[in-house]
């Protein structure tokens, strides 16, 4: 049996072809482990497109409850599209349709990933300041991809701007560490959370500037997290593990 | 994509996104002259804290010239951020479109 992965926007894509029997359950078990490694890390679903799968094994079946139950754990929609009339016949008969959805069509069980799951994004780059035009192009790209309206789209330009440029300023030296930004986009809602492994800061524990203070007592910094708290709806701080992890959302879309 | 250069009258044009990779050549511009009277932000699409502080250091130095900054033609999402963070209180501006 020959197994193809591909990653479809939001989506892990296996495309197993021939037959699937004991002598071809390990392997394929493990492509679906990795495939859902990567969704879990980047994308929100894992789909098996079987319209090449000709024949499934009892073993076979197994590997798809195996990846079910892991799927589940690590919070990644799991499916399967386009099965024969055979392989559906197996799937019935078991009972595993009750416990896996089955799609009739590749483009079905897409469709139905992205409004379930909404759409995900994440970029990693290192911690200096010339990064940023390329974190800019990856809000751009999002935006233009998901036909996000345009009026929210400066204040998550900002709050990416701010909060990166945070780190490189004030947390590990540059060039040292990783960025991770993360987008997530669900219910109308956009999530972006930027992370990193330098010393534990909470930039909101900054007390906000005087906004009515004079031109001569006016700091020439520490506006940013300002900015960022007022232009978004919601801005949290937690450490995780050895993390500073800054979620910011707001309503994009209605 | 950030411009900056000298108006017909005098003026400091800004066009485009001055982010923070931005403004380090936007203050050496600035400060090889004499601070400037006016600012034309028409074409300014983006602005962050980093923009707010090159605005902020220039009319520092027009003040002690004992002069006043002006921006002019400041367009709806520029000035949110001058009001939000009370920037609209410390420059002298008038608004695109007025």
């Amino acid at each position: 049996m020959k197994v193809r992965v591909e990653m479809l926007e939001i989506t892990s894509l296996v495309i197993p072809e021939g037959r699937l029997d004991f002598a071809a359950a390990a392997h394929f078990e493990q492509r679906l482990a990795e495939a859902l490694d990567v969704a879990g890390a980047s994308g929100a679903a894992l789909i098996v497109d079987c319209a090449w799968l000709e024949y499934v094994s009892s073993a076979g079946l197994r590997t798809f409850l195996v990846t079910a139950r892991a799927a589940e754990r690590a919070g990644v929609m799991f499916a399967l599209a386009a099965l024969t009339p055979a392989v559906r016949e197996v799937f019935e008969l078991s009972g595993f349709n009750r416990m896996i959805p089955l799609h009739a069509d590749r483009g079905t069980a897409l469709e139905h990933a992205v409004s379930r799951a909404g759409r995900k994004a994440r970029l990693v780059v290192l911690n200096e300041a010339l990064q940023l035009p390329a974190l800019t192009r990856f809000l751009q790209e999002f935006w233009a991809d998901a036909a996000l309206p345009a009026g929210p789209a400066q204040a998550f330009e900002l709050a990416l701007e701010e909060t990166f440029m945070n780190v490189v300023l004030h947390g590990a030296p540059a060039g040292s560490a990783r960025v991770e930004v993360s987008l997530h986009l669900s219910g109308g809602q956009l999530a972006l959370t930027v992370e990193d492994d330098g010393p534990a800061f909470d930039p909101l524990s900054v007390p906000a500037p005087d906004v009515s203070a004079r031109l001569e007592d006016r700091p020439v910094g520490g506006q940013g997290i300002h900015l960022v708290r007022r232009m978004m709806d919601e801005v949290s701080y937690r450490r995780v593990g050895r993390r500073n992890q800054l979620r910011m959302s707001k309503r994009v879309e209605s | 994509m950030f411009q900056i250069h000298l108006g017909p009258d005098g003026e400091v044009v800004m066009a485009g996104r001055l982010d923070a990779t931005q403004c380090e050549a936007a203050l050496e511009f600035l400060n090889a002259r004499a601070a400037p009277r006016v600012i034309d932000l028409a074409a300014l699409d983006y602005i962050a804290s980093g923009g707010l502080r090159v605005l902020l250091l220039t009319q520092k130095r027009a003040r002690a010239d004992g002069r006043n900054l002006l921006l002019v033609n400041v367009r709806a999402p520029i000035h949110d951020i001058l009001r939000y963070t009370g920037f609209d209180r410390i420059f002298d501006l008038t608004r695109a479109g007025s």
